[in-house]
């Protein structure tokens, strides 16, 4: 028996641990986009988008995540 | 024992004992899935707020509900007269289902016999889709429309064709039946051709390479007919019809929301399900999962591998477990549909994602380069399933720690 039958390597580890992070990160993205259509959101400077974080349904933060991920995508709205 | 005396015998994991911590949490996921399903049984059907219905009868005053000769919204103007109606789909029998279950909608049409607008405000479908087929503007094609002249046919949207389709023949059906028994008109008769319908040929294709795999699942020493199949559900399963079995068409399976008769690409896929697992176990994830294909043929053309050890092999089944766990806790009792699109085949194969959904895809594949079946042995809910199945299914041969 060695040690790879007793510790898993660092590497797999790692990799694991990246993947894991990744898809938790895209599963949120996902959710954020399941709440808030995209179609609900026209543009990020918007009036309509500054009155629904004015209502607390989408936060600054939200918006700002909005952005940055849908930035150039063919499916954003937001730009 | 350990050649290296600095690490213990067994390792710094009781392994026994998180297999049992993550088949007592899985289960207990379960137990909220089945909680979730049984309360929603006896759930009434969504009911529109006003802002739906003036949505649907944008000219309306105000609304009254009425019961004859079916459950209606009667629309007036400010003078007090009847000027249209709006009328949900779920009331006007028969309800035709999307891609799983019925997507529930407002059709307000004029007492003129003009369709004022097709409003869909609950459904089970797959987000994405549906923001497709907002995007293609399909239901505001049917503003305007006088069905005493004429019902032009409006075209599915493509890549979306079972839940525009849905939308399409749902909204016709609920409009006349409003012109008709509502208002008295006399419409015209709709255009031939229910919109663009799944072609068949793609649908024998699948038939046919569901087919092979399944023959090559039964025939075990045929490498060559395996490698054939796999290439063969790579193109078929995942770039031509695009629709693997993905975590959450399981999720919405579980909670009791099936595909209709016109979802014929998914029905397929899980007619093999009942008649593989019974017979080969898991070959849906070894020959028919897209995905799984793709990391497969992969793995065989790259010539460098990493093998991630004992240790590693022998972790995996718990954390897969433990992973499934948590994302059908999230998805179902939680309701946070989002997490169920994580797979990187829920949107690889419709190669059409945001930045974010690119770049953990490209990761994945880069390690399945490396890493053989890497998505598959230590991350796959959707296999994770299969296996549970195939355990429940197969009592004694079927193994759920087993790798693909």
């Amino acid at each position: 028996m060695n040690r790879s039958d007793v510790l898993p390597a660092p590497l797999s580890l790692f990799l694991l641990a990246l993947v894991l992070l990744m898809i938790l990160v895209v599963g949120w993205h996902q959710e954020l986009a399941v709440r808030y259509p995209l179609s609900d959101l026209p543009t990020v400077n918007s009036v309509i988008l500054q009155e629904q974080i004015r209502q607390g349904k989408v936060s600054r933060w939200e918006a700002r995540y909005y952005r940055m991920m849908h930035a150039g995508s063919d499916t954003a709205e937001i730009r | 024992m350990p050649t290296d005396p600095t690490i213990p015998e067994n390792g710094p994991i009781n392994r026994p004992l998180l297999n049992t911590i993550s088949s007592a949490l899985l289960a207990l996921a379960f137990l909220g899935v089945l909680a979730k399903t049984v309360l929603s049984l006896g759930a009434d059907p969504p009911v529109p707020g006003e802002t739906i219905l003036r949505q649907a009868l944008p000219e309306a005053h105000r609304f009254v509900r009425l019961q004859d000769p079916f459950p209606h919204y009667m629309a007036f103007d400010g003078q007090g007269g009847s000027m249209g109606a709006v009328v949900l789909t779920d009331d006007c029998p028969p309800s035709i289902k999307g891609y799983l279950g019925v997507i529930h909608m407002a059709v307000g049409v004029s007492a003129k016999g003009v369709i004022a607008g097709v409003v869909p405000y609950s459904h089970n479908e797959t987000p994405y889709y549906m923001r497709m087929i907002s995007n293609a503007g399909l239901t505001n094609t049917f503003s305007g429309i006088d069905l005493v002249e004429t019902f032009p046919q409006p075209d599915a949207v493509s890549g979306a064709t079972v839940s525009s389709m849905a939308i399409i023949r749902d909204a016709r059906s609920s409009a006349i039946l409003v012109a008709q028994s509502l208002f008295g008109i006399r419409t015209a008769r709709p255009e031939a051709g229910d919109g663009r319908r799944p072609l068949p040929w793609r649908t024998i294709l699948l038939a046919g390479a569901l087919g092979l795999s399944l023959a090559a699942a039964r025939s075990g020493s045929a490498r060559q007919l395996r490698e054939v199949s796999i290439a063969l559900n790579l193109l078929v399963v995942g770039i031509l019809v695009n629709s693997p079995l993905t975590l959450s068409v399981a999720s919405r399976l579980m909670t009791l929301n099936f595909p209709g008769w016109g979802n014929t690409y998914l029905l397929l896929i899980l007619l093999y399900l009942a008649l593989s697992i019974p017979l080969s176990g898991r070959s849906y994830c070894r020959y028919v999962c897209p995905f799984g294909a793709l990391q497969h043929l992969l793995n065989r053309w790259w010539p460098w591998k990493y093998r991630p050890g004992t240790a590693m092999v022998s972790f995996l089944p718990s954390f897969r477990k433990l992973l499934l766990a948590l994302l059908l806790t999230l998805t179902v009792p939680m309701s946070m549909t989002g997490f169920s699109q994580i797979e990187p085949f829920y949107s690889l194969f419709s190669f059409r994602m945001t930045p974010l959904v690119w770049i953990s895809v490209t990761v994945i594949i880069i390690i399945c380069l490396f890493w053989r079946r890497f998505w598959c042995n230590a991350f796959c809910p959707t296999g994770t399933l299969v296996a549970l199945l195939c355990r429940l299914l197969r009592p004694g041969r079927g193994n759920i720690d087993e790798s693909v």
